[in-house]
């Protein structure tokens, strides 16, 4: 029998740093060509939950886009959780992201969802305001993360496993 | 130096030091710097020594290859001329490892050719229907499974997988999820219909089948040439696998262990080659034979076909053979004949033989041409010599002809003189070597007085003279009565004697007068004669009017007249 996985699809604005978090986080299976070319680009990683359980997060990166269209629609089938990205620096890319999320919403039953803010190393130019953030931790998990550093990235997905348990 | 000097050197005396320091360094480096487009040259041969020619190549890959694709950019004649001494034995090598190839297939070929095994794959082929070559690769070629994935259809997740032992760890759910968006994306790119999808994909020896089901797809791994029984034994494990599957996730769980190793029992690479392995052998073990034996059949049919049509002609062929020599009057010096088209007989036949072309179409089938090449000659079978000894001879019906090797038999009753005339005539009958008329019996003469009687008037009847004052004036009517009534009794006695009686009435004139007004006269003095005689009944076709010639030895008077007599070509035209 295999272990329990889960698809997670990585949901974001073009240039939030959607790649650069999964670079951080997995083990690069593909190339990065195939989010310009097929559009998607996915791998995995194994996931110690905090009773000791083992889950494994099948990460669907889609390539950049404020809406989710048809092309997206068929990548999302499935999944069971949702990680939206936002660009702290563009506080548009904050509005994409909770776009996003209402569009998948309307197409998954009842994701699991995170949002990563990121680029928590440029924080002196945030346009996110920290009111902002704390009105939408509320109803929604929120990490600030760094991919340059790594800083939240692990803590995020650890949330997003404890969400998907068995 | 002053207090503030002294005391800007207490506070900053090191930093300045070492301020002094960074600067000679800075020119140090400047003039290093200046100087190393020179050493540059002698750098790159030091760098190459050691462990750190490895190091130099690979820092040098990235940016070599750079220049490399902008220098085939910009500069491409100047390449290709660099390259031209490269390219040419590369490609005449790649060219002469192809023949080879070839050389080694075609070699195989022709030596499985003249093998059991070859020939049992060329009736493969031809009773299949695919090339040979495909029919020895089936047989020649391997293929290995290496990786079978279950892949939930909607998430891309791997519910179960099976691969090879002595291959590396892979991310099995990373390629499936890219498998799976892969399918969509060419799905979504190319089907119109939106439900075909990928199906298999080739890189090389590499091979991926994708197998849809309802709830979860079958990804195969493959090297080789696969056959295609195994696609049919993947289909049917996934249907197999869609029976204990009604949900993908919770039938994957703990609590489900009866359904997971049912669904990994399907996914046994070892489990799926011992199948085709028993389907292998059960397809030797029971070829499908019967479009050979149908064949087998339609040929023997065919043959039988053919054999009994030319039996039948060979049949009718002796048949007419046997006919033709054996017909009574035919020589026949050959006989071609070509199946159902036609038959040609060339040889001789007597004129008194009977045509044997009636009795030849009747023996043939329709639409067969008979040509007779057939010349006249004299025959002495038995047969023809009677029917000629008949036609000569025309014997009464109570007199009875028979000929046996050469001799004329005659037997019965006739009258006298036909005996007497049969007689003498039946020794001269060509093919008649001897005349046997002991049976021949002449009757009583009743007929003679009449016969004897016919003679005399008809020797007479010439003499018997109608005169004419004249033109057509008569001298004496009782002449004429005369002439009629011994007409009339000749006409009497050719009944009752079986002889016909044909007449020629003919005038005649004296000398005097132009030739052209005596030969009208004789004319008009024969025509009157016949037309009496018609009067008195008889026939016209049995009457000739014809001019006689004038007589200079008669008398003038006696020289107007008129005459009959027997009208001998008539009769023997009758």
């Amino acid at each position: 029998m295999t272990e329990i996985a889960r698809k997670v699809c990585m949901l974001g604005d073009f240039g939030v740093g959607k790649t650069s978090l999964v670079a951080r986080y997995v083990r690069n299976t593909f190339s990065d060509k195939y989010l310009t070319t097929v559009g998607v680009k996915v791998d995995s990683r194994q996931l110690q939950l905090a009773d000791g359980a083992g889950l494994k997060l099948v990460i669907w990166d889609i390539a950049g886009k404020s809406v989710i269209d048809g092309a997206n629609q068929s990548y999302l089938r499935g999944a069971s959780g949702l990680i939206l990205v936002a660009d702290g620096t563009r506080e548009a890319s904050l509005r994409a992201a909770l776009g996003l999320l209402m569009q998948a919403r309307e197409l998954l039953p009842d994701p699991a969802c995170v949002l990563l803010v990121n680029k928590l190393d440029l924080i002196e130019r945030w346009e996110v305001a920290p009111a902002t953030l704390a009105e939408i931790r509320r109803s929604l998990p929120v990490f600030e993360t760094s991919a340059l550093s790594g800083d939240g990235v692990e803590a995020a997905f650890a949330a997003l496993g404890e969400a998907l348990r068995p | 130096m002053d207090e503030h000097e002294r005391l800007k050197q207490l506070l900053l005396g090191e930093e300045l030091a070492e301020l002094q320091a960074q600067q000679r360094r800075v020119a140090a480096l400047e003039t290093g710097a200046a100087a190393l487009p020179a050493q540059l040259p002698e750098l790159l041969q030091q760098g190459q020594r050691g462990e750190g020619r490895a190091r130099l190549a690979q820092a040098l890959a990235v940016p070599v290859a750079d220049a490399l694709g902008t220098a085939v950019q910009q500069q491409r004649q100047s390449i290709v001329d660099a390259l031209f001494p490269v390219i040419g034995p590369a490609i005449r090598k790649a060219i002469a490892e192809s023949l080879r190839d070839f050389t080694d297939t075609f070699n195989r070929a022709l030596e499985s050719s003249f093998t059991l095994h070859g020939l049992r794959w060329r009736l493969e082929s031809w009773r299949t229907g695919l090339p040979y070559a495909e029919v020895v690769l089936r047989h020649t070629l391997r293929f290995r499974l290496d990786h079978l994935f279950l892949i939930e259809r909607d998430s891309g997740l791997v519910l179960m997988r099976e691969s090879a032992a002595d291959l590396a760890e892979l991310d099995a759910d990373a390629i499936a999820g890219m498998l799976t968006a892969i399918g969509d994306f060419v799905r979504d790119s190319v089907s119109a219909d939106g439900d075909s999808t990928l199906d298999s994909a080739s890189v090389g020896e590499h091979l991926v089948w994708v197998l849809q089901g309802p709830r979860a797809n079958l990804a195969a791994f493959l090297r080789g040439v696969p056959p295609p029984v195994l696609r049919n034994e993947l289909r049917r494990r996934l249907e197999l696998i869609h029976a204990e599957l009604e949900d993908p996730q919770l039938a994957l769980q703990a609590d489900a262990p009866q359904v997971a190793a049912a669904v990994q029992r399907n996914l046994r690479l070892d489990h799926i080659e011992a199948s085709l392995r028993a389907e292998a052998v059960q397809q030797r073990a029971s070829p499908r034979r019967w479009p050979l034996l149908l064949v087998l059949l339609a040929a023997w049919a065919a043959l039988a076909w053919w054999g009994w049509g030319e039996w039948q002609w060979r049949a009718r062929m002796g048949e007419a053979e046997r006919l033709l020599q054996a017909w009574p009057g035919l020589h026949v010096d050959g006989i071609a004949h070509e199946r159902g088209k036609r038959l040609r007989v060339r040889g001789l036949i007597d004129a008194d033989a009977q045509p044997p072309r009636a009795a030849l179409e009747a023996l043939l089938p329709d639409g067969v041409a008979l040509e007779l090449d057939l010349r006249g000659y004299v025959s002495g079978d038995d047969a023809v010599v009677l029917q000629r000894a008949r036609r000569q001879l025309q014997p009464p019906p109570t007199v009875r002809l028979k000929v046996q090797s050469g001799q004329l038999q005659l037997h019965g009753d006739a009258p006298a003189d036909w005996v007497g005339q049969a007689v003498r005539q039946a020794g001269w009958i060509a093919g008649v070597q001897r005349v046997d008329a002991a049976g021949l019996r002449a009757q009583d003469d009743a007929q003679a007085p009449l016969r004897a009687e016919w003679d005399q008037l008809l020797a007479a009847l010439p003499q018997q003279r109608v005169h004419f004052v004249r033109d057509l004036e008569l001298r004496d009517a009782e002449e004429l009565r005369a002439l009629l009534a011994t007409a009339a009794r000749l006409r009497e006695l050719g009944t009752a004697l079986h002889r016909p009686l044909h007449l020629l009435c003919r005038g005649h004139n004296d000398e005097p007068g132009s030739n052209a007004t005596n030969l009208d006269l004789r004319a008009r003095r024969a025509r009157w004669l016949c037309e009496e005689l018609a009067r008195a009944g008889f026939a016209a076709d049995t009457l000739r009017a014809a001019p006689g010639a004038p007589d200079p030895n008669l008398p003038t008077i006696d020289a107007r007249a008129a005459t009959l007599r027997p009208d001998t070509a008539a009769a023997e035209e009758e």
